[in-house]
């Protein structure tokens, strides 16, 4: 179990270092591959616990994250980005530089906080709790700054990664027809957020969510 | 309760049968509302006097709580949709909506009603995750049906907003199943509710605490508590007005629902004060906030998003400052925003049509215009701002007095009601006076509102005898759910 649980750290802080990259990159291609990159990372994490638990059920879990997270999200999110015609996130509200500084500060903020929780006796993902957090902050960094439909899809994504990497190292992911459930909306709400993406490029010519800021009051 | 996989099954076999019936969808969508409505009254009113039961191999489970949040979904739904036959021929007719397009808008309306029964039926608290997420998706392709940019606009940030809340209520589900395997042992069943409430005190209070926060920022996104509400008057605003019926009257109790579910455990595994406070801060602050946007409003359909803003937080509050007074009158109050909203939003929707505009500005002489919108507006707007008879108004009554005899925080919350209540008050009526007899009405629209007495006059007719004399089916609806949410197990 220690040797598993070093390969779970080194893979932890692997899905962070991915992470930050996406922070820094600015193609909206590159950033669906990156996140095929997290998923198969995710989906490490699942087997190396299933290995290690002997818990049939997180082979599951890891088959279904390599099938949904790392094959059909990504197959919908270049689908989109074919029909939009579209290849870099234009002007964000921080550049890449400034974003990736605010990351690392955040990554830091994860790490500080984490044992601070009054979780430190009662959980037990000791390393993985820091990731997660930085992880779900580094999501919503990506959606507060960047423009793109698709690079804000990119980072709920994110967050989400974070919350199912605590889920897996804490309790071996969640009851299992739960997980299907989860896995279902995923799949859903990234079908919805598809369509509403190209409903918005139809209607606006542009994917910009910066259009989107005219309701007020 | 054999009903129940019944009540499951006919939203989506109803939104089957409209994917296929072409031209014949509206009324196979009504039917199939009517229906599900009728079933969860059934099943609801069975719960309020029978002891909490199981079904479907224990994937259900059904307690007094669950049984008023079915009533309203039903109710509500059932006058939901059958509005929408008349609202959708007139937004064809007026250019917004295709003919073509209508089935859809039924399926999706179906699975909605689907995914918002069975969040209060399900036993298992990550398959309820799993529903309450359900709906937000079917509603966002709701919100965005008519592809204005403004409804463009609603649609992706309550999607957006949504799936972040929901983010962080799956973590606090996460914590709970974490703190629950310890306390419990037994992985398969350590989300079941029955299990959960029964061995409450056993969980971590650490992890329930932080996992209570958590699922109160997120479900509390979902319900309309500021100040995470900010996609809320945009959505039902931007909605079709059928959407915002079921948005404001069915759909928020849902997500408050889930609130209360976890609540209920932290109290246990806590103590009754840390959760309650919260509850407390979060539904002053939702009321405090309406104030100001309810005041200074340009839009009649926002102006009545902003009053379920308030309205949850008076729920919300009225949990918080708990006894036996407070939890009858927070599920009293629940029931009762319900059925006004949905008088209201049908009133709004049916004047929206006439004036071809939601500005308040331009919503003018309303009496001459449109009388019998315009009166139900009138009339539920002085229910819904707590004017006696109408019930609302001994339901805030009862709130305030549990308040002014509860512990300081509580009478704070009071406070903050009272306050906010006479403010609301006095800025709705401003406004729904000036657009029923100010002014005279221009650039009118033929739009008729086949039902429209009836889906003015029964919702409004239910809140004058409630506030005159309680039904003693309905009193007995009331004092369950306030056992249930009696913290005590």
């Amino acid at each position: 179990m220690t040797e598993a649980s070093g390969l779970v750290d080194a893979l932890a802080i692997a899905l962070l270092a991915v992470a930050l990259l996406s922070v820094a990159n600015r193609g909206l291609v590159a950033g669906v591959w990156l996140l095929v990159v997290q998923s198969v990372l995710l989906a490490l994490v699942a087997a190396v616990l299933a290995v290690a638990s002997g818990a049939a059920h997180m082979w599951a879990a890891a088959g279904l994250t390599l099938a949904v997270r790392a094959v059909a999200v990504p197959l919908v999110l270049f689908m989109v980005l074919r029909t939009v015609a579209l290849r870099r996130e234009m002007r964000p509200l921080l550049s890449s530089r400034y974003a990736l500084i605010a990351a690392v500060a955040l990554t830091l903020v994860a790490f500080s906080a984490a044992p601070r929780l009054e979780l430190s006796d009662a959980f037990p993902a000791q390393r993985a709790l820091p990731v997660s957090l930085a992880l779900t902050f580094i999501g919503l960094l990506l959606m507060a700054t960047r423009r793109k439909a698709i690079s804000q899809i990119i980072g709920l994504i994110t967050i989400e990664n974070g919350i199912f990497l605590a889920g897996l190292i804490a309790t071996l992911g969640l009851p299992f027809f739960v997980e299907i459930g989860v896995f279902f909306d995923l799949l859903v709400a990234i079908g919805v957020t598809a369509i509403l993406t190209m409903r918005i490029n139809e209607h606006f010519d542009t994917v910009n969510t910066d259009e989107l800021r005219r309701l007020r009051g | 309760m054999t009903l129940a996989p019944v009540l499951l099954a006919v939203p989506v076999l109803t939104a089957l049968v409209c994917a296929f019936a072409g031209r014949s969808a509206a009324a196979a969508s009504a039917a199939g509302a009517v229906a599900t409505g009728i079933l969860a009254a059934v099943v609801a009113f069975d719960s309020f006097i029978a002891p909490p039961q199981h079904g479907l191999f224990g994937l259900v489970y059904i307690d007094a709580l669950s049984g008023l949040i079915l009533l309203i979904v039903g109710l509500v739904s059932a006058a939901a949709t059958l509005y929408s036959v008349g609202y959708l021929r007139n937004a064809i007719a007026q250019g917004d909506i295709d003919a073509g397009q209508v089935r859809w808008f039924h399926v999706w309306m179906q699975l909605s009603i689907g995914a918002m029964v069975a969040v209060p039926l399900m036993n298992n608290l990550g398959l309820m995750w799993v529903a309450i997420e359900t709906t937000t998706l079917f509603t966002a392709l709701l919100v965005a049906f008519v592809r204005r940019g403004h409804a463009l606009e609603a649609a992706w940030k309550y999607l957006m907003l949504g799936a972040v809340g929901l983010g962080f209520a799956l973590f606090g589900l996460l914590l709970t199943y974490y703190a629950a395997t310890h306390a419990l042992g037994d992985a398969a069943g350590a989300l079941d509710w029955d299990q959960l409430r029964a061995n409450a005190a056993r969980l971590h209070p650490d992890l329930m605490r932080f996992a209570f926060a958590l699922v109160l920022v997120g479900f509390g996104t979902k319900a309309g508590l500021a100040p995470m509400h900010t996609w809320l008057p945009d959505a039902h605003g931007q909605a079709p007005t059928p959407v915002s019926v079921m948005l404001s009257g069915a759909l928020l109790n849902c997500a408050l629902y889930g609130i209360l579910r976890f609540h209920l455990l932290a109290a246990g595994a806590v103590g009754e004060r840390f959760s309650s406070d919260m509850l407390i801060g979060f539904g002053a602050l939702s009321i405090a906030i309406a104030v100001p946007f309810v005041v200074v409003q340009h839009d009649l359909k926002r102006l009545l998003a902003y009053s379920s803003v308030e309205h949850m937080g008076i729920v919300a509050l009225a949990v918080g400052i708990g006894g036996p007074l407070g939890l009858f009158a927070a599920g009293f109050h629940m029931f009762n925003h319900a059925v006004a909203k949905t008088a209201l939003f049908v009133a709004a929707g049916a004047l929206g049509q006439r004036y071809g505009t939601l500005r308040l500005s331009r919503l003018r002489g309303a009496m001459t215009a449109a009388p019998l919108p315009a009166l139900g507006l009138l009339l539920g707007t002085l229910a819904i701002t707590g004017a006696p008879p109408f019930s609302p108004f001994a339901s805030e009554f009862g709130i305030a007095r549990a308040g002014f005899g509860g512990r300081p925080y509580a009478f704070a919350g009071a406070i903050v009601l009272v306050a906010g209540t006479v403010l609301i008050f006095g800025g709705m009526l401003a406004h729904v006076l000036g657009v029923s007899f100010r002014g005279a009405p221009r650039h009118l629209h033929p739009a008729p509102f086949p039902l429209g007495a009836a889906l003015l006059a029964v919702p409004l007719g239910l809140l004058l005898l409630m506030g005159v004399w309680l039904p003693p089916a309905l009193r007995d609806a009331f004092t369950a759910t306030a056992q249930v949410l009696g913290v005590v197990p």
